[in-house]
């Protein structure tokens, strides 16, 4: 007869880290060779029929949960073949409920996590209901759950999955009498369906009860396999030698298996002989597969990068490309750009920054020209958040948001002196009647009268300024020698801008530049430079 | 790509099991709240809200982007960023967060970071349409650019379904992994065109953040919604979104397969 379950040399080795980043280590292969490991099960070896029930004893730290785990196929094994025809299914007491649902439809999510199908389910509900024994309690979050109905409730649903191997980790100890017979009967029926069922517990009584063979694992190995009564015999009689020693010796005893465990494994020759046989045959297939996978990355990553570097590089090259690939399915020509906007406008209108580039075509790719403050330009159409303006025979392109439409509607506000006091220094609130009155005067004449020079400079467009600092003012003389320009520095930033704001016919983005007209003057007030420049109108 | 492959299997098989599990992680989370899934609902309308107060009104002063008032553009970038940035953090940590509801039993655990995209994306689509049906309140009539969503939402899901496999393979080793992610995420956020408009940067620098792959899904749902812009018409950020795609789906998937095994370990 065909075993159930066959377990060859099976190891399961911990790795013992000193650090936590040795883990990141060996996961990356390097220094593998110094670390210690710990064996909790070593060069395992039996075979299991089907119906056959199997206890599992042993010490604590004698590996006999690490075992469960390897049978349950929750853990893989180091080293060594595990061949089991049928699914496992692992009965421990925490069986992972969820706290937040119900206990319904904790049945229904740990059946369908098993794989049942929902036909299968509906099939079982009832009998794990009435197994677990909850009641009403059944329609309740998990949370609210007494341990016992939260354990009963986890063994119940595991016993319904229907599995071919059961392995039962200590489950039985929560419940009481009526439960654990219950459980009991439980297993006698899958005894009877021909199930094969691990049964890990500490209690011989228990074990002996039950099981046609058992298992004794000592220190990671199998100390004895054999019929119930002989092992539980000779357990016993371990235990009662164990127990006779005194603490020191129990701990020496202890500490000298728990060595054995850290150190190499035994000789097992031809264990070895035979992985060694088949890692060679498997080498080759292994090196091509993980070239062809570095290759993959590889290829992928060149591409990634050759894309984003010619995203990077200027648009031409991916006009190119765009060009290239469309014209081979269509003849379209190069993909339109996203429009939204595209209206006539024919309207005069005003540059609103303190400068403003315009641009050859609306892909803003060649500048060719450069707008000031308070231009006049004529705006002929909108293509999206551009402007076509036209102004001195030169048409281009220019940002929406750069250029103010005159409002013809609107009428032309005059600014007085006044207006201005609240922003201007106090020599000018009490005299700029006499320093206004120097309009029209020449270099000399303006030399002559006023006191106080402290400057004289020249403009970049070659005009002359004469600097009066401690009144703040600045004379500046035009192409004919004659004074048209005064401005006023160190001008203050009020709270009450609203009504200065007002007044201007036109005021940049960002609130730093005014435009304003009084009677004979052009006024431009120029936060960024704290100054306000009067133009005499010609 | 069998490694690819093989996790595709994965989840193509399971389908109707990452569907019901979606569904009861849905279930659980809200079930203690008195509003229950209206949560879901509630939360970002307030974040929607507080966007708009502070950069609509605030910050633009009401100004349109691009001829679109601000809300509608506003929303129609942050709701998919709704859906995929809790989605990256959550699956990221599924794994992590599950693998002791699962590890006692057969299950591919490559369905977790699945699970938590699917039960992400329903309540994404409800907003997707409530949405549409602002836009429409608004006078955005629909267009025939409406019928490219299903492409930019495949998009999103393989984005996030490569992406979610490999951080939530790495932050089982790493821990300190989902941290930064967290961190990163909220940064990232203003490195994509979600709250304000990135055209009005440099060129060169408007080119950097579009290597991000979100920026490709941000403007695809803006393409779709408002620019009237096919999806085929940048062939070359298109082939560079699916690259990157895949790069860390495969890389991904190698890493997943190769250390699914040891997960239990590193707990």
């Amino acid at each position: 007869m065909e075993p159930i379950v066959k377990l060859q040399n099976i190891s399961k080795k911990y790795s013992l880290y000193r650090k936590n980043s040795d883990k990141l280590m060996e996961l990356f292969s390097f220094k593998k060779k110094k670390d210690r490991s710990f064996f909790a099960v070593r060069n395992i070896s039996f075979e299991a029929n089907k119906g056959e029930t199997i206890g599992i004893i042993g010490i604590n730290g004698s590996g006999k949960s690490t075992l469960s785990n390897l049978l349950a196929q929750v853990v893989p094994p180091t080293s060594g073949e595990m061949r089991m025809n049928g699914e496992p299914s692992l009965i421990a007491i925490s069986a992972g409920l969820n706290n937040q649902l119900s206990g319904m439809e904790n049945i229904q999510l740990k059946c369908l996590m098993h794989g049942m199908k929902k036909s299968e389910i509906e099939e079982v509900i009832s009998a794990i209901i009435d197994f677990a024994d909850i009641g009403s309690f059944i329609n309740q979050p998990v949370k609210n759950y007494s341990s016992g109905m939260k354990s009963r409730l986890g063994f119940a649903i595991s016993v319904h999955t229907n599995p071919d191997i059961l392995i039962v980790d200590e489950a039985l100890s929560v419940g009481d009498q009526t439960f654990y017979d219950k459980c009991l009967k439980k297993m006698d029926e899958f005894k009877q369906q021909g199930k094969t069922i691990f049964f890990i517990s500490h209690s011989t009584s228990q074990i002996q009860s039950f099981c046609d063979k058992v298992l004794w694992m000592h220190f990671g190995e199998v100390r004895e396999f054999n019929e119930t009564r002989e092992v539980i015999k000779n357990y016993k009689s371990f235990i009662k030698w164990f127990n006779a020693l005194d603490d020191k010796e129990k701990k020496r005893y202890k500490e000298e298996n728990l060595h054995k465990q850290q150190t190499k494994q035994p000789d097992m020759s031809s264990s070895r002989m035979y992985t060694q046989k088949s890692k060679r045959k498997m080498s080759k297939t292994k090196k091509w597969g993980s070239f062809l996978t570095s290759l993959q990355i590889a290829t992928l990553f060149i591409l990634v990068v050759s894309a984003a570097s010619l995203m990077l590089s200027n648009g031409n090259v991916q006009a190119l490309v765009n060009d290239l690939l469309v014209k081979q399915g269509s003849k379209e020509e190069a993909p339109k750009k996203k429009i939204l906007i595209q209206k006539e406008i024919n309207h005069i209108g005003q540059v609103q920054e303190a400068s403003a580039f315009v641009y050859k075509d609306n892909k803003k790719s060649e500048k060719i020209g450069e707008l000031k403050f308070t231009d006049s330009v004529f705006v002929e159409e909108q293509y999206n958040n551009l402007f076509k303006v036209k102004y001195d025979e030169v048409t281009g392109y220019t940002e929406k948001k750069n250029i103010a439409i005159t409002d013809n509607e609107k009428p032309n506000q005059l600014a007085a002196f006044s207006d201005f006091f609240p922003l201007t220094p106090e020599t000018f609130d009490t005299s700029y009647e006499f320093f206004f009155s120097q309009i029209g005067s020449n270099y000399d004449e303006v030399k002559e009268k006023l006191r106080g020079l402290t400057e004289e400079t020249t403009t970049k467009d070659g005009l002359k300024q004469l600097h009066y600092g401690y009144d703040n003012f600045i004379y500046r003389f035009n192409e004919s020698g004659t004074v048209d320009t005064i401005i006023t520095t160190n001008v203050e930033e009020t709270q009450d801008i609203n009504a200065i704001s007002e007044l201007a016919l036109l005021k940049s983005n960002n609130q730093s530049l005014f435009y304003f007209l009084m009677k004979d003057y052009e006024v431009y007030l120029d936060f960024n430079e704290k100054t306000i420049t009067f133009k005499k109108l010609s | 790509m069998r490694f690819v492959l093989q996790i595709l299997k994965e989840q193509l098989s399971n389908l109707y099991l990452i569907f019901r599990l979606a569904s009861y992680d849905m279930k659980s989370k809200y079930q203690m709240h008195y509003l229950g899934v209206f949560w879901q609902f509630l939360n970002p309308a307030v974040q929607v809200l507080v966007y708009w107060v502070v950069f609509g009104l605030g910050i633009r002063a009401r100004n349109p982007v691009d001829g679109v008032p601000y809300l509608i553009w506003l929303l129609v970038g942050l709701i998919p960023w709704f859906f995929i940035s809790p989605t990256i953090v959550q699956g990221s940590n599924s794994i992590y967060s599950k693998v002791n509801l699962v590890s006692k039993m057969k299950f591919p655990v490559s369905l977790l970071p699945t699970i938590t995209i699917i039960s992400n994306s329903l309540n994404f689509l409800v907003l997707l349409a409530i949405m549409v049906l602002i836009m429409f309140l608004n006078g955005f009539v629909p267009t025939v650019f409406f019928f490219q969503l299903p492409y930019y939402l495949f998009c999103t899901f393989m984005f996030l379904l490569a992406i979610t496999l490999l951080f939530s393979t790495v932050s089982v080793i790493i821990r300190d992994f989902q941290n930064v992610l967290q961190s990163f995420m909220r940064m990232i956020m203003f490195l994509l065109p979600i709250l304000w408009d990135i055209n009005r940067l440099p060129d060169n620098i408007q080119k950097i953040l579009m290597l991000n792959p979100l920026y490709y899904l941000i403007e695809g749902f803006r393409n779709t919604f408002l620019y009237e812009t096919w999806f085929y018409e940048d062939i070359l950020y298109m082939s560079y979104f699916w690259f990157v795609t895949l790069l860390i789906l495969l890389i991904g998937s190698i890493l997943h397969l190769k250390l699914r095994s040891k997960f239990i370990d590193y707990l």
